[in-house]
């Protein structure tokens, strides 16, 4: 069942609108999305992550996961912005059909791989982006993994991240090879990205 | 300068989280802040985590003792810290950003509160057990003082790093005190019988941070043996002043360990309500089982019944018979 949303804005460059919503022309980035409704905190650490994703340069060849991908809202934003090729997984396959959704609504269907499972699942690696919008005690269990699939180099945006978890994230990814780039604290959840050295 | 706030942090082998506990001490937005780290005689690297956080931050002052255990660690604290309102933190725990600034506001604009808390969240949440949800829960439920003091007998209403209270008011009452149970409740349950204010801010301040080792699973004055004796010993002194018999609700397990702690306290069992039919009728410790509606003596009534929903259902029966909380009955458990 499709949810009925209002149009809103969401992070510095982007509107989120239903399929059926005229699309206004002006200098926002429009996204379609067939369910537009956040949780209050999802909201919060989703606008934070796309803050972030916006100051990143992306030329086109990058190699992108998103881990946890839900609606697909970061990977949209992420080729919206010039991004190369998004791998989406997520755990939920309720959340992996809208995904596909939201890529096909938006002309992106090409340039997304759709997986549902988790990081095992995943068979190729050597990312140049990560994103995760998804939990701290999630981004502790999984961060071997994840900084694994990412190539030298390569950057992690990583939100989600409930105030508690913030220090032992960040020093758990340092431990396995991380430099902090930028530690957002927002009123509940935070935003890290990380760069692999 | 007199800081506006001291945060007493009393510490041993912490050197695994310490390190986060400080930095949400210098994110708080309240910055006119001392801390009292009271090293209590720690074997790993905690001593020199604190040398180096108090090397570049002065407002961190370090003390270093032999081990003497948790109480004598937060009174030698207690007796350094310079500020009127002291704010109790664990080196494993992490404060909101916020903490500080919420708890201070709260207690200069209501002269009347002596302890402040806020609401709590245990994290990590993956292995936390179902008992630890369901105090949480219990606990963040209880914001006013009445409703604190309506359960202040049920369970320690307050996680100890979670407080901010007035220095002065704890040091008159005698500050922390090792009777052979948890030094918090105890803390608490003094102040409440000298008629001090509680309030918890609805907001969640402090990050609980759960572990096998913690201390409230680990330590003798944590069992539930001790919290009976804890809550017994103030009892006498509270409602059950003066009191040489009373009846107790649930006449299993629970209310006989009550009784045993009653005893020690030369208060008697007259009577045990139950609606258990098995129960109903025996004689234990020569005292007969009714069920709510044979019941008819004038006791004050203690509620050992912890099971989900029915200390509701009970308080509900004892409103309809007329009887006050806290005066005619009381839950315990």
């Amino acid at each position: 069942m499709k949810d009925h949303y209002q149009p809103f804005l969401i992070g510095s460059q982007f509107r989120v609108l239903p399929p059926d919503c005229p699309v206004p022309q002006d200098d926002k980035i429009n996204l379609l999305m067939e369910r537009g409704a956040f949780g209050s905190g999802e909201h919060e650490t989703t606008d934070s992550c796309l803050k972030c994703l916006e100051q990143l340069p992306l030329s086109g060849n990058e190699k992108i996961l998103d881990l946890g991908s839900g609606t697909g809202i970061l990977a949209l934003a992420a080729l919206r912005l010039g991004g190369g090729h998004v791998w989406c997984i997520d755990i939920d396959a309720g959340a992996v059909q809208t995904c596909r959704t939201n890529c096909r609504l938006n002309q992106l269907g090409p340039q997304v791989d759709h997986l549902c499972g988790t990081l095992d699942d995943l068979t190729t690696g050597d990312f140049d982006l990560v994103l995760a919008n998804i939990y701290g005690d999630i981004l502790l269990q999984v961060a071997k993994q994840l900084v694994e699939k990412t190539r030298s180099g390569g950057l992690l945006l990583l939100s989600g991240i409930l105030w508690e978890y913030n220090f032992d994230v960040r020093q758990t990814y340092a431990r396995l090879g991380c430099e902090v780039l930028e530690n957002r604290m927002l009123s509940e959840f935070s935003t890290v990205l990380l760069k692999k050295t | 300068m007199t800081p506006a706030v001291s945060i007493l942090l009393p510490v041993r082998n912490e050197e695994q989280h310490l390190p986060a506990t400080l930095r949400s001490l210098q994110r708080q937005t309240l910055g006119d802040w001392e801390l009292i780290a009271v090293d209590d005689g720690s074997q790993d690297q905690t001593p020199k985590i604190l040398a180096a956080a108090a090397a570049t931050d002065d407002r961190i002052r370090l003390f270093r003792q032999p081990p003497q255990g948790l109480v004598a660690a937060l009174n030698f604290g207690l007796d350094k810290c310079r500020a009127a309102f002291v704010a109790r933190i664990d080196g494993d725990d992490i404060a909101h950003p916020q903490r500080l600034a919420l708890q201070l506001a709260a207690l200069q604009q209501d002269p009347t509160l002596t302890l402040v808390a806020s609401r709590v969240r245990h994290f990590p949440r993956p292995q936390l057990q179902g008992g630890m949800h369901a105090y949480e829960r219990w606990q963040n439920s209880h914001l006013q003082h009445a409703d604190i003091m309506r359960d202040l007998y049920v369970e320690s209403p307050f996680a100890h790093p979670s407080v901010m209270y007035r220095r002065q008011v704890i040091l008159a009452c005698g500050g922390y005190r090792d009777a052979g149970w948890a030094e918090d409740y105890d803390l608490w349950l003094r102040l409440a019988l000298q008629g001090e204010r509680f309030e918890r801010l609805p907001q969640t301040l402090l990050y609980w941070r759960d572990r096998p080792e913690r201390l409230t699973r680990t330590a003798e004055n944590c069992t539930l043996e001790a919290f009976r004796a804890c809550k017994a010993h103030y009892l006498r002194q509270d409602v059950l002043a003066a009191t040489k018999q009373v009846t107790l609700w649930g006449a299993g397990q629970e209310g006989k360990a009550w009784r045993k702690a009653l005893q020690k306290q030369q208060i008697e069992v007259g009577c045990w309500i139950d609606i258990d039919r098995n129960k109903i009728g025996q004689t234990i410790h020569h005292a007969r089982v009714l069920s709510p509606d044979q019941y008819r003596a004038k006791d004050k009534i203690l509620v050992t019944v912890g099971a989900k929903g029915a200390r509701q259902l009970i308080r509900d029966w004892c409103r309809e018979n007329r009887l006050l909380e806290g005066q005619d009955f009381l839950c315990v458990t």
